[in-house]
């Protein structure tokens, strides 16, 4: 692994020529709150250790997205370009999730076309956390918050700005395309220590795999055996966990008739929307709180794990941070394993 | 304010409830998540009382949860905050749950602070300090108080004392209602200063995330299907991004109108922070204003919009039309325009 | 991502500004106002050609969201007349109409919602010339407006 170092002061200057030819979407702030967005002037960038309280998969898997549209006369739009896009400053939590969707939305039986022409169309660049933050605990889910290789380039801040580590070809063809337009960053004596940015490979961080937060056991009896009701009491149901979680894929359909024209929207959808079940014969098999809090645990840390092999849960903490009942994914998670929540 | 005071009271209050089983659950505050911020708690024995919290940072709504147990055989208890009486007084009046399956504690409240100090979402101008409907009253200095008579006791707060309220409950704007009903503003500073209403609207839906949790934490929201769900009438306008937004907002405030117990869950629970609430909060105003109708303040009362009076004001409505025109024509049928006069034959 | 809608007809008119005329929506309850409309059809008075008649029972039956979604649809202007208060034919509709549609008002006016562009009358049967002269006030407010931008 080798890579350059952008130095602080050359990071606006940086962002600027990649405006130039990409779309780029980075951390700014937006009336006062942190996300992912498009930027408009490289002096918007915010690079520091504050997480966006968004994850930036809404830019390979949109709110809206318009699948087809077609007119009175049978003329079917053209699908729209997806422009070349950097998604600059992205942590290794979403990273990691980043990698479930691809394996939802890619490496399934069936591609998703959308999905893969806007992924096949993004540079990552990855950015590594100096801190935890309250409610983060991506380190108990065995992720490293300081490094990782799920992108095409990764900046670790040190004193002199920004060490670039090159992952991919993706990547080293974009930094081959920055020396070359003149920024010349300069790449560091290579030590004697494993790998450019001295540390090896981070496969756990510091826990060791036995530590790992995730559950373990019989899916039947975790499933019969725990007290759903209890854990999910306090939830309102509103939603906003799935819609802010990076690993979150769920969506649905819509089609709008207007005069001239009609479309197919494809837009987020949430297990814990009420109606999310609902059959069209009015049977609804979660019909309660607790069915729906008890699908969204299984299904990220039991389900998807004895299926394809991955846990869909990534401890970004977003879902902690900005849950208005006060639910802990991790405390359910922990006291599941622990066993405070089996029902006597 | 007594909160240390109130506290004691309330353990020992719940305590009493829990330990003689005379409800089955009891719906309070603890401090949970990441950063300690008050979350709602469920109680079912006397010696979870010990974890409980109350102090000026809780700011959940728990009547909310009423929306599940309404139907409920037993009997739960809940600590109700001015605004949460206000709330299950408006469910009382519209017949969401059994009164008598239900122990409300009552609680005197000057307004919750959030982290950094200033008034917490609801309780900037808020002049109700006591709960409207109760069982048992713990006052400001922790003292209890019993309801009079059959249970109800509503405590109107004098001009004056209102005025001491928003001085001491809000850290935004001094009080200062004007009395023209036209240019009434209410004191939300940001709403005063932003002349441009379609663009600060805009503005603010951009944020939205359509996540419809404001709509979850509203105690007011308990369709079984909202009616931006619905396939029949599809109420989703072709537009799907501003369109659809501008709809769900508008079409869930008109459903709030009158009802609106201002609360301010909605903003609190929402991810974005969108700041919405000015706008309901200012028909919430004119509600009463013109209707003499403040939500949740009798729970044998009616909301704003359920009832009418024959001589309702008719504030922006044309001119042209509202004429009675058959007061000034004597006879004519309006046709040529002219008043002919009546043939008598 | 915002998704553009388009609909190819209006947008170009209204870009170009030239031959726009303001599109009304007016509801019109059964018993008195749509009556009246219909006086002043027998009665071949003239009045402007944007207005669009839905025919209700009551003008208590009219959905507030009716009048929003109408607008975030693009129509440039509603129109709602039910009959005077004290005559309705199911006694009180109008009344629980009245509160319901003052409420209204503000709340759109309170969204940035000109308002101006919604309009809330009392027409009887008997009224044709009336009804006319409504409309001919309500277009003329409307157009002065602009075309209705809400779904840009």
């Amino acid at each position: 692994m080798d890579g350059v170092i952008i130095p602080k002061n050359k990071i606006t200057e940086t962002v600027g020529i990649l405006m130039n030819k990409y779309r780029v979407v980075a951390p700014a702030r937006e009336n006062g709150a942190l996300v992912f967005k498009e930027l408009a002037d490289p002096e918007e960038i915010v690079l520091n250790d504050e997480p966006a309280y968004k994850s930036p998969k809404e830019f390979l898997f949109p709110q809206a997205e318009e699948i087809l549209a077609f007119d009175e006369k049978g003329n079917v739009a053209a699908d729209g370009d997806i422009p070349e896009t950097i998604l600059l400053g992205v942590r290794p939590c979403d990273l990691e999730a980043l990698k479930v969707l691809t394996a939802v939305f890619i490496n399934g039986k069936f591609t998703d076309v959308y999905f893969e022409k806007r992924l096949n169309s993004t540079i990552l660049i990855g950015l590594g956390c100096i801190s935890e933050k309250p409610g983060c605990f991506c380190e108990e889910r065995g992720i490293c918050k300081d490094s990782s290789g799920a992108c095409d380039i990764f900046l670790t801040a040190n004193e002199e700005g920004y060490a670039a580590e090159i992952i991919s070809d993706k990547g080293r063809k974009l930094l081959d395309e920055l020396n070359a337009g003149g920024l010349n960053f300069y790449a560091p004596v290579k030590g004697a220590n494993a790998g450019f940015l001295e540390k090896d490979a981070c496969a756990y961080g510091d826990k060791a795999p036995h530590e790992i937060l995730e559950i373990t056991g019989d899916e039947k009896s975790v499933f019969d055996n725990t007290d759903w009701g209890r854990i999910s009491e306090r939830c309102i149901g509103c939603g906003t966990c799935a819609y802010i979680c990076p690993t979150c894929h769920c969506f649905e359909f819509y089609d709008a008739a207007n005069k001239g024209r009609t479309a197919r929207y494809r837009r987020w959808d949430s297990c814990m929307y009420p109606k999310f079940t609902l059959h069209a014969s009015g049977h609804n098999p979660r019909p309660s709180k607790k069915e729906r809090y008890r699908q969204r645990i299984m299904h990220k840390y039991v389900y998807v794990k004895h299926n394809f092999g991955y846990v869909a849960c990534t401890g970004c903490g977003r879902c902690v941070r900005s849950c208005p009942a006060g639910m802990d994914i991790k405390a359910v998670v922990k006291g599941i394993m622990e066993g405070t929540w089996k029902i006597k | 304010m007594g909160f240390e005071a109130q506290k004691e009271k309330l353990a020992a209050i719940s305590g009493d409830l829990l330990s003689k089983k005379k409800v089955e659950l009891i719906l309070s505050f603890t401090s949970g998540g990441p950063e300690g911020n008050a979350v709602p708690f469920f109680m079912r024995s006397a010696d979870e009382v010990a974890e409980m919290r109350w102090d000026d940072g809780c700011m959940p709504n728990l009547a909310v949860y009423l929306k599940e147990f309404g139907g409920r055989e037993g009997k739960i208890a809940l600590v109700a905050k001015p605004c949460d009486a206000r709330a299950i007084a408006v469910y009382i009046s519209e017949g969401r749950i059994e009164r008598g399956n239900l122990y409300i504690i009552g609680i005197e409240c000057g307004g919750m602070k959030k982290k950094d100090g200033s008034a917490a979402q609801g309780c900037e101008n808020c002049g109700v300090r006591t709960p409207p409907v109760f069982d048992v009253l713990i006052r400001e200095d922790g003292t209890t108080a019993e309801p009079v008579e059959n249970g109800e006791r509503i405590v109107e707060m004098p001009k004056k004392e209102k005025q001491e309220a928003d001085k001491t409950g809000g850290a935004e704007n001094p009080a200062g209602e004007n009395g023209k009903q036209e240019e009434k503003e209410y004191n939300v500073s940001e709403y005063r200063e932003n002349k441009d209403k379609a663009a600060r609207f805009r503005e603010e839906l951009k944020k939205c995330i359509m996540c419809f949790a404001c709509r979850q934490a509203c105690f007011g929201c308990y369709c079984e299907t909202c009616f931006i769900e619905r396939g029949i009438p599809d109420w989703q306008p072709s537009n799907p991004d501003m369109g659809r937004k501008m709809m769900f907002h508008l079409g869930r405030f008109m459903h709030l109108a009158g009802r609106c117990v201002e609360c301010g869950a909605c903003e609190r629970a929402c991810p974005s922070g969108v700041n919405i609430r000015y706008i309901i909060k200012d028909i919430a105003g004119f509600c009463e204003e013109l209707y003499g109708c403040k939500a949740g303040m009798e729970p044998a009362g009616v909301s704003a919009l359920t009832a009418f009076d024959t001589d309702d004001p008719e504030v922006g409505f044309l001119e042209i039309g509202n004429k009675d025109s058959r007061e000034e024509e004597n006879s004519g049928c309006g046709l040529c325009g002219n008043s002919g006069t009546a043939i008598e034959i | 991502m915002i998704v553009q809608e388009s609909r190819m007809n209006e947008e170009s008119t209204k870009k170009s500004n030239v031959n726009w005329e303001p599109k009304i929506i007016a509801f019109l309850c059964n018993w008195c106002s749509y009556a009246g409309a219909d006086l002043a059809g027998t009665g071949r008075i003239q009045y402007p050609p944007n207005i669009r008649i839905i025919r209700v029972p009551c003008s208590g039956r009219i959905n507030p969201l009716y009048i929003i979604k109408a607008l975030a649809e693009g129509v440039d202007g509603v129109m709602v007349s039910g009959c005077h208060p004290g005559d309705c034919h199911y006694l009180s509709g109008n009344m629980y109409a009245r509160r319901r549609f003052t409420v209204l008002k503000r709340l759109l006016e309170n969204a940035g919602i000109e308002p101006d562009r919604v309009h809330f009358t009392w027409v009887s049967a008997s009224e044709g010339g009336r009804f006319a002269a409504v409309v001919k006030e309500v277009v003329e407010k409307v157009r002065k407006l602009g075309p209705n931008k809400i779904p840009e």
